[in-house]
């Protein structure tokens, strides 16, 4: 028994070392190196000053930081429905569907095309000369070119959540609640009809709960792409604005690290950024141990 | 009988309607894209939503020629191929020990590649730079090889532990009695098995290498080795493109993405493919 | 054991030749040699079409009179240029020269740059003195010029004519001040022309130009030069005049429509080219400048003024101009810091010069360049900013408010979603946090 958990053991350490070693070698020191340049006063180039906390005072009294804080709410609470959406239609895919092959290419086309690109597309689509106010004005509102999607607080917010966390989430979720869902055990569900349940029933009693794992690790990636991958997607949609409207701590991180040069003082962004993250992924980690010990 | 069928069908209509608005919505921008690039930025400027009045190619002629952009496609094309032989290699063997094994310090390890991708690129990317630069891997293929792989490798791990844990460990087993070592169970039995997984490892791992910006324009420095995604940026200029040329150049790009991905998405797992693995 | 070490085998070999092919692509870092010295050069403007060409043609004319020199010159993203740049200095990598602008973006990182005093001690006269200032560390005509100007760059008002006819206006009469401005602007919309055309996404805004010029109006250079530490604050006055002369233009439906959507490079430039319009607030040099207006729409057709003019205003006939638009530097601890600044000077003067603004328009602000003065409206508008120049603004104020000033312009002009003094309240908010 001992041998088998030592070899056990040994074969995960061999399986793991080339991805221990590329991330060991070229990531360790970046972003170990962040925590302390958040310490520092630093423009990037020349010598970082130690300056202990200070950096952290200062973000906690500005307002960039709080409306930060209230973006990522929004797009937060847009979460759920970006994994539920997935779920649904990867449910409906799976038992086949005419015509699923077409959509099966058309779902992943966002990805395909990127968030820079997206941004840039939409940024066109939705301004006050695009299709969506020629389509209203040819409904016959009035003035539909003075109405500005992405230059209103509230719809541009609004917008890049849709845009961000549901609409750009499907192509990959369906790919991955499909895989997941593929490996169900079919008998499963042959036992259910025996029962005589019905599609609803089944998608909630059985195909939840078989694919729980990936659920929560698909809700745990949003979270962390939400937090930290939508620079692109807000540098070419609204550029931050209007006013602080579209502002996360992210895109506060490379405002001030390259416009404003203050290294340091972004990096104490970074950091607070890396703690929401670290604190979900803290607690999928913790689902998963549960889980083991079932 | 007659309820269940009425039911279906009725599900399938709307999930019809659901899915066709969806597809409006996705088609659209690509539609957009595809219209811009064909107008002269004289005609964009007065016509910017409807069909083109006097079609003309132009915009793709100026794109293919002002830049090399079949060098950078050719580039793109080895950086990401090498990238992907590597990726997939550290993917499947660190998802067969986070997904199949266990052993102690596994849940440590886990926790650490999945904090340590938490940074976005542009954060890490100067502390990168200079690690590559001491390395003498400036303006070479393999140092961009090797930081892709090690930035993206933990999102492909994570996918394919997700996969290997709904596979019975049975397999594993019965391989190790037969003698097998570990090196063997990866590439005898993970790997086969992942068949159904290959496709989408590629295509995620792939396009995130493709679009990628930050590292490769830091990396590389000249002409001659750059990817597809920064001839887009450079072509940019001090004041930014028409958008019927940026459209242009924008199809350009993603063109090869997307074709391949029509021609392989029978490789990507989506759709009714018959689920439960025969233990 | 065997066949495991098979496996092992295959892995190793894959990365070898992994290794080895990505060592036949590599171009790692020149060593240095006796024999050929090699300048690399970073330019985000070398992979525009037109200066791209121009500035081929400069470097091929430097080589035939240096031989023995081979220039390496580089396009960059102009998106990212000053992390770029930002990175190089701090890993000292190598390059050599290298185009800037000549706002707080290069000033931020400028201790990387060599001084050229001694270089140019020679040629000194030839520079225009704005223009030297603005490539200075200290904003001295004579010392601690870090950069070469490429070129000098204004702003000002350009106006359409033939609108100008068919809104009744005298075509020949641009508006002396700000009640004949806004009679102008009344008179072109009565006749269904939009009076002013502006641009106002992404980056910069159209709302920004008409600071710079009113501003110029209104303060002096000193005052003007205080937006870089502080001194001057935009709570002042002439800031709050400013925003409530622009925020009038709004309110009255003088501005188009779809500003909001609208980016001023190159839409927008590209509407008023198009015939549209009344006024548009353009450039000097390079783009939506005299040549661009004028080779599109006619030189007839075009008038131009430097600035709407407040009844108030101390300095009625200013010309804002920002002494120089972009310029090449040389890094500090470039190994080929003569020959390099040799090049400098070669691309910022005579023949090379010349090339470069018959291709791109760009003023050059050296006197070794003839100048086209048989072109009215370009003799007119180097007088302007050769004998009233005053500084821009925003070549003045941190980099980093920039982004967030544009958005807050979004907030209070076009989506209308605060007070103006919550909005004097936020940008002088925002110009603290980057000071």
């Amino acid at each position: 028994m001992k041998t088998k958990l030592k070899q056990e053991a040994k074969d995960g350490w061999i399986l793991l070392s080339p991805l221990l070693l590329l991330t060991f070698i070229f990531l360790l020191y970046p972003v170990v190196s962040n925590f302390y340049f958040s310490l520092t006063k630093w423009k990037g180039v020349g010598k970082p000053v130690f300056i202990g906390f200070e950096n952290y005072k200062t973000l906690f009294k500005d307002e960039r930081f709080y409306r930060s804080l209230k973006n990522l709410g929004v797009l937060v609470l847009y979460i759920p429905l970006g994994v539920l959406t997935p779920l649904v239609i990867a449910n409906t895919l799976r038992k086949g569907f005419r015509g699923w092959k077409l959509y099966r290419v058309l779902l992943y086309l966002p990805n395909i095309l990127g968030p820079v690109i997206l941004g840039t597309i939409f940024s066109v689509i939705l301004s006050q000369i695009g299709p969506v106010t020629d389509l209203l004005t040819k409904l016959g509102v009035k003035n539909a070119q003075e109405i500005y999607i992405l230059g209103k607080s509230a719809s541009a917010i609004n917008s890049l959540a849709f845009i961000f966390v549901i609409w750009m989430r499907v192509g990959f979720g369906c790919i991955y609640f499909l895989s997941a869902m593929s490996s169900i055990d079919a008998s499963l569900y042959d036992a259910a009809k025996i029962d005589g349940t019905n599609a609803w029933q089944d998608f909630i009693h059985i195909t939840l709960p078989s694919i729980r794992f990936s659920i929560e690790f698909f809700t745990v990636l949003a979270f962390i792409e939400v937090f930290a991958r939508m620079y692109g997607i807000i540098f070419t949609l609204t550029g931050g604005g209007p006013g602080y409207a579209t502002y996360t701590l992210e895109y506060g991180v490379y405002m001030i690290s390259f416009s404003a040069y203050q290294k340091g003082y972004a990096s104490a962004w970074s950091v607070i950024l890396f703690f929401f993250c670290a604190a979900i992924a803290l607690i999928q980690i913790r689902l998963i141990k549960k889980g083991e010990n079932n | 009988m007659n309820k269940y069928k009425v039911r279906r069908y009725i599900t399938n209509f709307i999930t019809l309607i659901i899915l066709s608005l969806f597809s409006l919505v996705i088609v659209y921008p690509v539609y957009f894209a595809v219209i811009s690039s064909i107008k002269a930025p004289a005609e964009y400027v007065v016509n910017k939503t409807g069909l083109p009045q006097n079609p003309t190619l132009d915009n793709f002629a100026k794109v293919l020629t002002q830049m090399s952009m079949f060098k950078f496609m050719l580039n793109t094309f080895i950086l990401v191929g090498f990238s992907m032989v590597l990726y997939f290699l550290v993917c499947t063997a660190a998802g067969f020990a986070f997904g199949k094994l266990r052993f102690k310090g596994r849940l440590t390890a886990f926790t650490f590649i999945l904090f340590i991708q938490i940074f976005p690129q542009m954060v890490i990317a100067g502390q990168i730079y200079q690690l590559i630069s001491k390395m003498g891997l400036l303006n070479t293929h393999l140092g961009l090889i090797l930081v892709w792989v090690a930035y993206f490798a933990p999102f492909g791990t994570y996918i394919m532990t997700t996969y290997y844990s709904t596979i019975p460990k049975s397999l594993i087993e019965s391989a190790r009695i037969d003698g097998a070592g570990v090196i063997q169970q990866l590439f005898k039995i993970m790997i086969p098995i992942a068949k159904p997984m290959i496709g989408t490892l590629l295509i995620i791992g792939a396009l995130a290498m493709w679009h990628e910006l930050p590292f490769s324009m830091l990396i590389l420095q000249r002409l001659q080795l750059r990817t597809l995604t920064l001839g887009i940026a450079l072509m940019q200029g001090e004041y930014g493109l028409p958008i019927p040329v940026l459209a242009a150049a924008i199809l350009v790009t993603v063109g090869f993405p997307l074709l391949l991905y029509i021609i392989f998405q029978n490789y990507i797992t989506m759709g009714s493919v018959a689920g439960s693995v025969k233990g | 054991m065997k066949i495991k070490k098979g496996r092992i085998l295959i892995l190793i070999v894959i990365l070898l030749s992994v290794t080895l092919t990505g060592q036949i692509f590599a171009q790692g870092q020149k060593t240095q040699k006796d024999g050929p010295i090699t300048l690399t050069v970073w330019n985000f403007k070398y992979a525009e079409e037109i200066a791209g060409k121009a500035f081929q043609e400069m470097d091929k004319l430097f080589m035939e009179q240096n031989p023995g020199v081979i220039i390496d010159h580089q396009a960059q993203p102009e998106s990212n240029y000053y992390q770029m740049l930002l990175s190089a200095f701090s890993a000292k990598s190598n390059l050599d020269v290298f185009l800037t602008h000549t706002d707080q973006r290069a000033w931020g990182i400028s201790e990387s740059f060599q001084v050229l005093d001694a270089d140019i001690a020679d040629v000194i006269d030839t520079y225009s003195a704005t223009a030297l200032q603005a490539c200075s560390e200290t904003n001295s005509a004579t010392s601690n010029i870090k950069i070469l100007p490429l070129t000098a760059q204004g702003v000002g008002f350009y106006y359409n004519k033939d609108n100008f006819r068919k809104a009744g206006l005298d075509p020949e009469k641009a508006p002396a001040d700000w009640d004949s401005f806004l009679a102008a602007c009344t008179k072109l919309k009565s006749a269904g022309i939009a009076p002013i055309i502006l641009g106002n996404q992404g980056s910069p805004f159209g709302i920004d130009f008409i600071y710079r010029v009113i501003l110029g109006t209104l303060l002096s250079e000193n005052e003007i030069d205080g937006f870089a530490d502080g001194r001057t604050k935009f709570t002042n006055p002439a800031f709050v005049q400013a925003t409530e002369m622009i925020k009038e233009l709004y309110d009255r439906g003088f501005v188009n429509v779809d500003n909001g959507s609208l980016p001023y490079f190159v839409d927008a430039i590209e509407t008023f080219k198009g015939g549209n319009g009344g006024f548009f607030i353009g450039l000097t040099s390079d783009i939506a400048h005299w040549k661009d207006f004028g080779d599109a729409l006619g030189y007839e057709n075009i008038g131009y003024f430097s600035s709407v003019v407040p009844q108030n205003a101390k300095y009625p006939q200013q010309q804002v101009n920002q002494g120089a638009g972009v310029g090449f530097a040389v890094t500090n601890y470039s190994p080929h810091k003569e020959m390099a600044a040799k090049y400098v000077k070669f691309m910022t003067s005579g023949e090379a010069g010349k090339i470069f603004m018959e291709a791109t328009g760009a003023i050059v602000p050296n006197t070794t360049i003839p100048l086209d003065t048989d072109n009215v409206m370009l003799a007119e508008i180097l007088e302007k900013m050769n004998n009233h120049p005053v500084p821009d603004f925003m070549n003045r104020v941190p980099g980093g408010m920039i982004n967030d000033f544009y958005n807050f312009q979004t907030l209070y002009f076009i989506s209308k979603e605060i007070s103006q003094s919550r909005y004097i309240q936020q940008v002088q908010a925002i110009y603290e946090n980057n000071l």
